[in-house]
């Protein structure tokens, strides 16, 4: 249970997608203008990965490897994740069409979202609770970030930004500061 | 060699084709249920709610569904720039070329030494803003009227102004 | 003080009923001259009837460019004083205070103050004005945020208003002036005067003091709260530097310096209604913020502009409302009136 913890601590936090492995920049850009897509993108994504990972990675262990097959791990993963961002695309859709039109094409994006591929890939290897609580911990760090990250933006909107910065500069130099300050949770292991 | 392509080629053929499925049943459940309308709502909410009709449509909430389904953003006279605006922000649209004039605020008002009490008004009024009976004075509620315009033209006499709200 | 001539028969308020004392404090029609312009008659009724009754006469300074309060003490200290013995009659009670900022006053009015009413020193802060805050400091009791501290027994009066009391109880004189500093001097003036012809160029003046005043204009007059008259630091302001002084200094913990960021930029619809009327217009930003920014004035207007748009949109829910209900009623006498000539011509088809 405590391994379990730690793992989970460590995805979401010490060696957060984003902010340390610097996965998945893309999405985290795109959907942190507003907190309205922020919250559901980040929500969405936790889904994502959590399933994504935990369907790879027993793929993973009872095909791939049985078969000696461990080369198609890239391909198989990302058929894998296509299909669950589609089957989260299409629960929104249903569920709130107004959300769907607000995150617009982010939502299918999320299939390119390279901290999903990521996170399935490094786990691949590990028992498969492990591979949950590091999938958890991932989604819930990516979400952590990116709300944390549309809150600062929301700010940004209304300061005086020198011509040069505005926009996507200071953007990046914020997440530059936010990583720096992640950098600190390297001291709780 | 044969074994060696196939047998790659069988797992992932099964998986794509097993998540398909999982994804093209859960397509016909959802397919099945109606979906809400809360993006027609939240269009609703933005519109200005006068019920003038002076987009084409019989007030606000069959505009905001057609605008759901790809009407512009720029037909609201009332609302003027800023619901425009609002609009193309929550449909992630581009804007509409059209510069919408500053909308003003008026309200209608029975001159009543003229009004001949016929009712014509009262049937056009979106809002029950219009009270008075066949053959009787009528008046315009001044904090229900919108402004809209939609009972000036059905008044035989030309009794009905807009005037700037008191 | 100008002379004044007795409107009522002068009280002999020792001798005299709670009830009587207070009926003429409504005749009188004295009202809180600290700032809330709240009629006094109301607070003592409301505090009258309560467990525990304190008296607090509030004479802390706290704008940096008004003495009104201090210069009645120095002058007219005794009237104050009995002003506080008046009101702790009618309420029955002998706990009173008297809050002052300077020593020296305090000192003062100890030695003519033969009574029972404790006079203490506060220490100057600009918050300690507030009722809320010195209650605390005084008798470290704490007001809920939704009730009226005279619906805890605790009437707290300006001292410019027990001066008024006094007058009108023991003189039975009219509050028809108030002390009030123009421009850095004390002066009597009465209430009604025309702001331009107490000071006749008005521009870049405030009625009120400098942080929690607004901008003259020709149509002012002075009213019963206003006690000062003051120049407008922000009319050269600077641009604001970013240092959330503003922030810091605020009493409510609000984001003023977001809140200005909001009020100045288009997009207002961020601003939340709950910070603005959290705000309860003390000042503490203005005399904080070193680009002399009048923050206030900025959260006054986007609070208007914001009940306005709430205006706009009970309006618009309202006229939707209506919409939908004539739409309907118009769908059910369309079917009514179809069932009816349905139902007759079935009828005439049988009579046939």
């Amino acid at each position: 249970m405590t391994d379990l913890f730690v793992l989970f601590v460590g995805a979401a936090l010490v060696s957060n997608f984003v902010l340390v492995q610097l996965l998945g920049l893309c999405p985290f850009m795109g959907t942190s203008n507003r907190m309205e897509t922020a919250v559901p993108m980040g929500i969405a994504t936790i889904c994502v990965i959590t399933i994504s990972t935990v369907v790879s990675n027993a793929l993973n262990q009872f095909v791939l490897v049985p078969l000696d097959l461990e080369f198609l791990r890239i391909i198989t993963f990302i058929v894998v994740i296509a299909a669950v961002v589609q089957l989260v695309e299409r629960y929104v859709r249903f569920a709130s069409p107004l959300l769907h039109q607000l995150l617009g094409l982010y939502l299918p994006l999320i299939t390119s979202n390279c901290a999903v591929l990521g996170v399935a890939l490094s786990v691949a290897d590990l028992p498969l609770a492990n591979a949950l609580a590091v999938g958890v911990g991932a989604g819930v760090g990516f979400c952590l970030v990116l709300v944390l990250f549309a809150g600062l933006r929301v700010n940004l909107n209304h300061s005086s930004v020198p011509q040069a910065f505005q926009g996507a500069p200071i953007a990046l130099i914020t997440v530059g500061l936010i990583a720096l300050a992640f950098a600190g949770f390297r001291g709780i292991f | 060699m044969i074994q060696a392509l196939t047998i790659p080629v069988l797992v992932l053929g099964t998986t794509g084709f097993l998540l398909a499925a999982v994804v093209v049943a859960l397509d016909a459940i959802v397919a099945s249920r109606i979906p809400s309308d809360d993006l027609v709502s939240a269009v609703d909410d933005l519109l200005p709610q006068t019920q003038c009709a002076q987009c084409g449509y019989p007030g606000c909430r069959p505009y905001a569904n057609a605008v759901v389904n790809g009407e512009s953003t720029a037909l609201c006279v009332p609302g003027g720039e800023e619901t425009h605006q609002a609009l193309t922000k929550l449909l992630d649209r581009p804007e509409d070329n059209a510069t919408l004039a500053e909308p003003l605020e008026l309200t209608a008002r029975i001159q009543e030494e003229e009004c001949v009490g016929c009712g014509l008004c009262l049937d056009a009024c979106p809002v029950d803003a219009i009270i008075g009976a066949p053959q009787f004075l009528h008046t315009i509620l001044e904090s229900h009227c919108t402004g809209c315009e939609l009972c000036v033209s059905p008044c035989p006499v030309s009794c009905i102004e807009l005037v700037e709200p008191s | 003080m100008k002379d004044e001539n007795p409107h009522f028969t002068p009280m002999d308020w020792r001798n005299t009923s709670a009830e009587r004392v207070i009926e003429r404090v409504e005749e009188a029609k004295i009202v809180g001259m600290g700032g809330a312009g709240y009629p006094t008659h109301l607070k003592l009724r409301t505090a009258i009837d309560t467990k525990t009754r304190i008296v607090i006469a509030n004479g802390v300074e706290t704008d940096p460019d008004v003495t009104a309060d201090r210069t009645l003490l120095a002058n007219y200290g005794v009237d104050v004083l009995e002003g506080i013995q008046i009101v702790a009659h009618v309420l029955n009670t002998t706990s009173c205070y008297l809050a002052v900022d300077e020593g020296i006053l305090a000192n003062e009015l100890r030695n003519c103050s033969k009574h029972n009413i404790r006079i203490s020193v506060v220490a100057p802060s600009y918050q300690i004005g507030e009722e809320r805050v010195l209650i605390k400091a005084l008798t470290s009791k704490v007001i809920p945020a939704n009730s009226y501290p005279a619906s805890h027994g605790i009437v707290v009066l300006n001292v410019a208003t027990l001066y008024a009391i006094c007058r009108c109880v023991r003189d039975g004189v009219l509050p028809t002036q108030r002390i009030v500093t123009v421009l850095g001097r004390d002066e009597w003036h009465r209430i009604g005067t025309p702001i331009d012809s107490i000071v006749p160029d008005i521009r870049g003046i405030r009625v009120g003091s400098s942080a929690t005043g607004h901008v003259a204009c020709s149509t002012n007059v002075l009213e019963a709260t206003h006690n000062a008259i003051s120049r407008d630091h922000s009319t050269d302001s600077l641009a604001c530097i970013r240092c959330g002084k503003c922030s810091d200094a605020c009493p409510k913990d609000l984001p003023v310096e977001r809140m200005y960021d909001e009020a100045i930029s288009t997009a207002l619809s961020s601003v939340s209604l709950l910070d603005l009327n959290a705000c309860n217009d003390c000042g503490a930003c203005v005399v904080a913020c070193p680009s002399r920014i009048h923050l206030l004035d900025h959260i006054r207007q986007s609070r208007s502009r914001c009940t306005s748009m709430a205006i706009r949109d009970a309006n618009a829910a309202r006229a939707r409302r209506r919409h939908q209900t004539k739409a309907k009623r118009l769908q059910d006498r369309a079917r009514r009136d179809q069932d009816e000539r349905h139902t007759r011509m079935q009828q005439d088809h049988q009579w046939l």
